[in-house]
């Protein structure tokens, strides 16, 4: 758009300085055609038209003063047609400079303007890439104002469970002294209950070694015959070696097996527990048909 | 890799609590009766991971063998280490309290560079699962082989 007004106003300049020019070269030539028209010769005015008698032929010479005044009227015409075309001519050059000058002037112009245009918008970029940076920094502002409340809370929160924790330890520890004593005591239980297990299992055992003792298998009779010879050792509790001597004295009275009443005897002299001396002592009697005292 | 046990007892009563209790650990069992029935088993692939050796029992079917039936468990052993050749870990299992026949398990072993457990019964299930354990935990570290 601009470069068409450019171009329209140059258009106006060189349309208008070219018609300067063209009518002071006209203007020229219209000069310079008169000087070679005859001059018509004067004639005196009358009120009433008379006619004129018209020449019939072209007078071949003119007298001296005519060609004289002519000379010299020739020379002011020619004199005045130089100096109005060098002035048209000045006039067409200043013009047509004036309109180069103008054209310039204006694009100077026009293109100074289209800088500052541009300048102007790069500044609206730059307030408005401002207000964004603005806009950012108070956004960051308020995230770090949020971020510190929220350490601030966390930390709070960290505190608060770290003392929570802390009284939960302690009140921990305070229970656990109270139940130490309650532990031990359940340890204490739970032996006792695996001891009192054990007996009750041998005590089983002792009764089916007597079952197999009594019964029709060989190898069952052996193997029950071995096992509660063993369960017989010092090393098992005393009732279990008395109820273990009383199977086998059974068995010695039915049998009169010789490696039970041997086994007996040694009993009766080896024996720890008067009780189980005394077990021994009776079946050996019993074995032997003498009354148990 | 299973874990295999070779249960030789000839007591029903300690067998079927032995099965019971190995197998829900995880433990592949099998079972022999006789001193006789455990040698047959062990001639033939795959060696048990472990055997669980009754000291009291007869040699075979009918037979109660030497000493009375009394030692069985460790002519047995003995057995094992030095005809079979087979470094397998033992726990012996006994009805016997006394420590001289203890002793003599624990010299048979030592003969041949190893270290059986010996479990007196009565006893209870778990004890009896943490000697396996403990004894495969260890075999495990030291490595198998023969004796």
């Amino acid at each position: 758009m601009r470069a068409l007004v450019s171009l329209l106003f140059l258009t106006a300049w060189l349309t208008l300085a070219g018609l300067v020019s063209f009518k002071a070269t006209s203007a020229a030539a219209a000069i310079g055609t008169q000087q070679n028209v005859t001059p018509t010769p004067a004639v005196a005015p009358t009120l009433t038209a008379i006619p004129t008698p018209v020449p019939t032929a072209a007078p071949t010479s003119l007298p001296p003063v005519y060609e004289q005044m002519l000379a010299v009227e020739k020379s002011v015409l020619e004199t005045t047609r130089s100096t109005l075309g060098f002035v048209f001519n000045v006039i067409t050059v200043v013009l047509a400079a004036l309109g180069l000058g103008g054209f310039g002037a204006y694009w100077i112009i026009e293109r100074a303007a289209r800088r500052a245009e541009d300048a102007a918008g790069e500044v609206r970029e730059v307030k408005k890439a401002s207000k964004q940076a603005l806009g950012d920094a108070t956004a960051a502002r308020e995230s770090l104002d949020a971020f510190k409340v929220e350490m601030h809370r966390v930390q709070s929160a960290a505190k608060e469970s770290a003392d929570a924790l802390k009284a939960g330890m302690e009140h921990t520890r305070t229970d656990l002294e109270r139940a130490k004593g309650d532990v031990q005591t359940w340890r204490k239980a739970t032996k006792h209950d695996i001891a009192q297990l054990r007996y009750s299992i041998l005590s089983i055992r002792i009764e089916d070694y007597r079952n197999d003792l009594l019964g029709d298998d060989p190898v069952s009779q052996w193997k029950a015959k071995q096992a509660l010879k063993a369960m017989t050792d010092i090393s098992r509790p005393a009732l279990i070696r008395r109820r273990s001597v009383e199977a086998l004295a059974e068995y010695a009275l039915l049998s009169q097996d010789k490696e039970i009443i041997d086994h007996l005897k040694v009993i009766t002299e080896q024996d720890h527990s008067k009780t189980v001396r005394d077990a021994a002592q009776r079946a050996l009697q019993q074995t032997s048909g003498i009354p148990a005292s | 890799m299973v874990t295999r046990i070779l249960l030789i007892d000839d007591e029903p009563y300690y067998l079927e609590g032995h099965i019971n209790a190995l197998q829900e650990a995880g433990y592949e069992v099998e079972i022999a009766e006789t001193a006789e029935e455990a040698i047959g088993r062990l001639k033939r692939p795959p060696a048990p991971t472990l055997l669980i050796i009754d000291l009291i029992m007869p040699y075979s079917r009918g037979e109660i063998g030497p000493d009375n039936g009394n030692t069985t468990g460790l002519h047995l052993l003995e057995v094992i280490r030095r005809d079979l050749k087979l470094a397998i870990p033992v726990i012996m299992l006994t009805i016997v309290a006394r420590r001289d026949r203890h002793a003599q398990i624990e010299d048979t072993e030592r003969k041949y560079g190893m270290m059986a457990v010996i479990r007196v019964k009565p006893y209870l299930p778990s004890e009896l699962l943490e000697d396996v354990r403990s004894l495969l935990d260890s075999e495990s570290t030291s490595g198998g082989g023969e004796p």
